[in-house]
């Protein structure tokens, strides 16, 4: 628990919150944030980010958390530790301590699943595989009963590879040959699980009709009532999420986040479980789908994997793909992508066979080397095409999940991008680059990017301090790039695709009208001016190329902000020249 | 920030850490001081062996509902391989019996078919090298000490083993041929500078060889190695390099000796590594340098470059940039400018340094 000094601590209800202090342990980095209030706003002021401490040699994750909370110290000249070294909390000197600490967590292995159902076919199923993405989990194997798999060979499989999870589901339906199914299905799981003791038993979660569930916990025979939750898929029209989504997420703090070094220190430091980082960017998605009315992604690549949160209003969804992260697994990245098609993206010409090779061997590396920064102009090329792939490959595999087809292009009104894929990319035209060929987005949409560090710790701020949250977010916490426009139908190369008119408000000095015309089958961007006021309105041609209106107008303010114009149409067809740049069309408007 | 720190040792004392990780229970069946070869077992730890299905209705060829009658065990008996667990006497003829397979507890009789748990097998761990047990880790494993010379690598198969060290290769860089092979091979490990045939690895496991160090190899190479029993380690990745200049001369002046290849997991800094002992060493309490926990780059200071077109070289930092530079991916990263061998001076990205010890 949090000290407080006895000092400090008088009438901590009264005193309105005003200081902030939130701090995320990612898998490399600890970054601390402080949220002050500056004459009336609540405004990040000083941020810090060390190493995280929780693997070898160190061991322990709260040493990174004091280092980045006294680096916080040092640069925004507000004590908050006391002699005895205790977080000082509520107090009422100006300079010392926080009104509200918040932490954040994203670190921890593969939590291993099972899934059993009463039949492959049973739409339960897909639900699970659905909610189990996600989590950082990695699905082992579905389980069930129909009689497809021998049960015994299953049975032998469970004591062998040991899943962390067992989550039994099946829809509602009222009929005795699928109850027969999923109680053979739980008599075999039961039969492994009970060959460990008590201490390394898997966990099992029931979500499946409740008609069934005194015969599953007869079946299974495992002394102790089993943990349920309301029936995932009652049927194909209805899908019950949320409680088994909690229950899991125990599971994952009790199986994963006690493991890590330092952890349950923290734990016991902090008063409370951590906030979990993919829930704190679920909640931040939620707050922009509504804000936007209309679809959000959030994108964060990292070692971890890649995470994705698409919201729209009243619908958000979470998917952690461990197994797209630029670490260890890269080298068996194969196995999920096309490394063929992926290497024509590379922007050479080179027999097949080599480009592949050549991507391989990268693959390779990056998984053995995942920090390192790529040293020539080749291997900048392949790392972002390995981006271009992971996030591609993500993106196709969740589309269905987002109620969208495979070959329907993604729209979206914004797009928020953080992690080592920042990094990565160098700059921001490689970085829209990457997106464009990623995503293949259509119509117009804000990029925003979280080179803070912030976006998941504001999400959970949003859920216990909404107005200060709010204010932080409105004040640019996150670095808005501007525009990007992705131009559908037909079109003739070297042929007007779109064009742009900028139009200055006020009478603006150094500010005058210009218009621009984008290409079909190129890439550009026009820079807006970085002076506050601007308009800037997107004309469409006499063809019509997606554009849901023939004008859109945009206020930016005081940004130095683009409008990035991808015109190679829907599919992207390869450029001939495939080195081609970014074409600046104007510096300033 | 720096990607890693290898330090090579050359003819010191050696201290290897054998010990499982910390949620496994460990059972140490040496003492202190006490003298080791390579194949003791210096750790041990249970795994569970899962369990085996009889199904007894079957081979007594009675009905499911009527093997309790049959059977000669109950639940959480101890059975050894041969124990008669079920009988069924006949009017005329050998009564049927079907025994144990294996040695466990009786579990449940499940529709005729009966559980029989397996004993919890040891996963052992091996000293693999010849030396004298340093201290003893409670509950988790040993150090080992040891005289000869010991590197880190960047990866390993998994697998651990050890042997007499030979070198086939022509250089650090040559590529392996199957003429390289007609030597013999039996329970050596083998040094080779770059291997881009993946055909050559289904020759060394015919041959037997005890181990493979390779400096570099071909991406299919790299997938076909994982899934091999005999212990792989690669010094440099995936590519064609060859092996880094220092490690290759290490290896050179070892040939003959006894090698160990660790594959890290049960190491303190989860890396695998290289041990080989030096028989003409005279033992002294002289410590091996110990590494110092933050190191910077310094000018001077030798290094490994871990990417581009001079990967694998070694260089020297002649100036620490105290400002990021541009790199040609177009960021901007704190770094170095480094001389390699062949005269060429670049500003290397810190991170893409290994430091050299």
């Amino acid at each position: 628990m949090i000290k407080e000094t006895s000092q400090e601590t008088e009438q901590p209800e009264i005193k309105p919150v005003t200081t902030c202090l939130l701090l995320e342990i990612s898998e490399r980095t600890t970054t601390a944030l402080l949220i002050k209030n500056v004459i009336g706003y609540s405004r990040l002021v000083s941020r810090a980010h060390v190493p995280s401490t929780h693997k070898q040699p160190e061991n322990n994750a709260l040493t990174g958390v004091f280092a980045a909370i006294r680096k916080l110290e040092k640069l925004s000249n507000q004590t908050l530790f006391n002699s005895e070294g205790d977080l000082i909390l509520h107090t009422r000197q100006p300079g010392r301590g926080v009104d509200k600490f918040l932490i954040s967590v994203s670190v921890g292995g593969l939590l291993k699943t099972m899934v059993v159902a009463p039949s492959i076919n049973d739409p339960a199923v897909e639900s699970a595989v659905h909610l189990l993405q996600r989590f950082p989990s990695k699905l082992e194997r579905v389980l069930t009963g129909n009689g497809n798999v021998d049960p015994i060979e299953n049975a032998a499989w469970m004591v062998e590879n040991k899943p962390d999870f067992v989550f039994v589901v099946g829809s509602d339906a009222n009929n005795r040959t699928i109850r027969s199914q999923i109680v053979q299905a739980a008599e075999t799981i039961g039969i492994g699980i009970r060959q460990f003791s008590d201490a390394n038993r898997p966990d099992v979660l029931y979500a499946a009709s409740g008609h069934w569930v005194d015969a599953v916990e007869t079946a299974l025979n495992l002394g102790k009532p089993l943990k349920t939750a309301p029936n995932l898929r009652p049927d194909a029209r209805h899908e019950h999420v949320k409680p088994a989504r909690k229950l899991i997420e125990d599971l994952m703090s009790k199986n994963l986040l006690a493991g890590i070094p330092g952890l349950p220190e923290l734990m016991r430091w902090f008063g409370e479980m951590p906030f979990s980082r993919n829930e704190g960017l679920a909640i931040f998605g939620r707050y922009q789908a509504a804000l936007a009315n209309g679809p959000v992604l959030i994108m964060d690549l990292d070692s971890n994997g890649l995470t994705m949160v698409f919201a729209k209003p009243k619908f958000t969804d979470l998917i952690v793909r461990p197994d797209l992260g630029i670490g260890t697994n890269l080298s068996d990245v194969e196995s999920i992508i096309d490394i063929e098609q992926l290497a024509q993206w590379l922007p050479y010409d080179m027999g097949s066979a080599e480009a592949r090779d050549s991507l391989r061997t990268h693959l390779i590396n990056r998984s053995l080397f995942p920090s390192v920064i790529p040293q020539t102009a080749n291997e900048f090329e392949l790392d972002l095409v390995m981006l271009q792939g992971l996030i591609r490959q993500g993106v196709i595999d969740a589309l269905s999940a987002w109620g969208l087809e495979e070959d329907q292009p993604l729209t979206l009104s914004r797009l928020f991008v953080r992690g080592d894929l920042l990094k990565m990319t160098g700059n921001h035209e490689n970085l829209v680059r990457v997106l464009f060929n990623a995503l293949q987005l259509q119509g117009e949409c804000e990029l925003y990017t979280d080179t803070h560090n912030a976006m998941a710790l504001l999400g959970q701020l949003l859920e216990v301090e909404p107005t200060i949250a709010v204010d932080v977010i409105e004040s640019d916490a996150l670095q808005c790039l501007g525009w990007l426009v992705g131009v559908s139908g037909r079109g003739r190369r070297d042929r007007e695709a779109v064009g742009i008119e900028i139009i200055p408000v006020n009478n603006q000095q150094n500010s005058k009208q210009s218009a621009h015309k984008i290409l079909w089958g190129k890439t550009n961007y026009v820079s807006l001016s970085n002076s506050s006021g601007v308009h800037h309105a997107l004309l469409r041609t006499k063809r019509r190329l997606g554009f849901a209106s023939t004008t859109k107008i945009e206020n930016i303010e005081g940004l130095t902000a683009r409008v990035w114009v991808d015109a190679r149409g829907r599919p992207i067809i390869l450029p001939d020249d495939r080195s081609a740049q970014w074409e600046q069309s104007s510096s300033k408007a | 920030m720096i990607n890693q720190v290898s330090q090579l040792i050359q003819n010191k004392k050696l201290l290897i850490h054998r010990q499982f990780p910390p949620h496994v229970a460990a059972r140490i069946p040496v003492s202190k001081n006490q003298s080791l070869s390579p194949v003791q077992i210096v750790a041990q730890s249970s795994k569970e062996m899962g369990y085996e299905h009889i199904p007894i209705a079957k081979m007594l060829d009675v009905k499911p509902d009527d093997v309790e009658e049959h059977l000669k065990v109950s639940v959480g008996d101890q059975v050894r391989m041969g124990s008669i667990l079920a009988e069924r006497k006949r009017l005329i003829g050998r009564s049927a019996k079907v025994t144990s397979p294996v040695e466990g507890t009786v579990g449940e009789l499940i529709n005729g078919t009966l559980y029989i748990t397996r004993l919890p097998d040891d996963l052992n761990l091996r000293a693999l090298i010849k030396g004298s047990l340093s201290h003893v880790i409670p509950g988790k494993g040993v150090a080992i000490q040891a005289y000869g010379s010991s590197f880190p690598v960047v990866w390993s198969n998994g697998s651990e083993g050890y042997g007499e060290l030979a070198i086939i290769a022509k250089s650090s860089d040559s590529p392996l041929s199957s003429e390289d092979l007609s030597t013999h091979l039996y329970r050596k490990v083998i040094v080779v500078g770059h291997l881009a045939d993946e055909s050559l690895l289904t020759q060394l496991a015919e041959a037997e060889i005890a181990g493979l160090i390779c400096g570099t190899c071909s991406a299919t190479v790299f997938q076909r190695a994982k899934a091999l029993e005999f212990p792989i380690v690669l010094t440099d990745g995936a590519g064609k390099g060859g092996m880094f200049e220092p490690i290759y001369r290490i290896l050179s002046e070892n040939i003959g000796n006894h090698t160990a290849l660790y594959n890290g997991q049960y190491e303190i800094h989860k890396r695998p590594r290289v041990v080989m002992l030096n028989p003409d060493i005279e033992p002294t309490d002289a410590e091996s340098p110990r590494r110092d926990a933050d190191i910077q780059l310094k000018k001077g200071q030798t290094v490994r470059l871990l990417a581009g077109n001079l990967r694998g070289k070694k260089g020297v930092v002649q100036k620490v940039h105290a400002w990021p530079q541009l790199t040609q991916g177009g960021a901007r990263h704190m770094g170095v400018d480094v001389t390699f061998d062949n005269g060429e001076t670049v500003f290397v990205a810190a991170a893409n340094l290994d430091i050299i010890l």
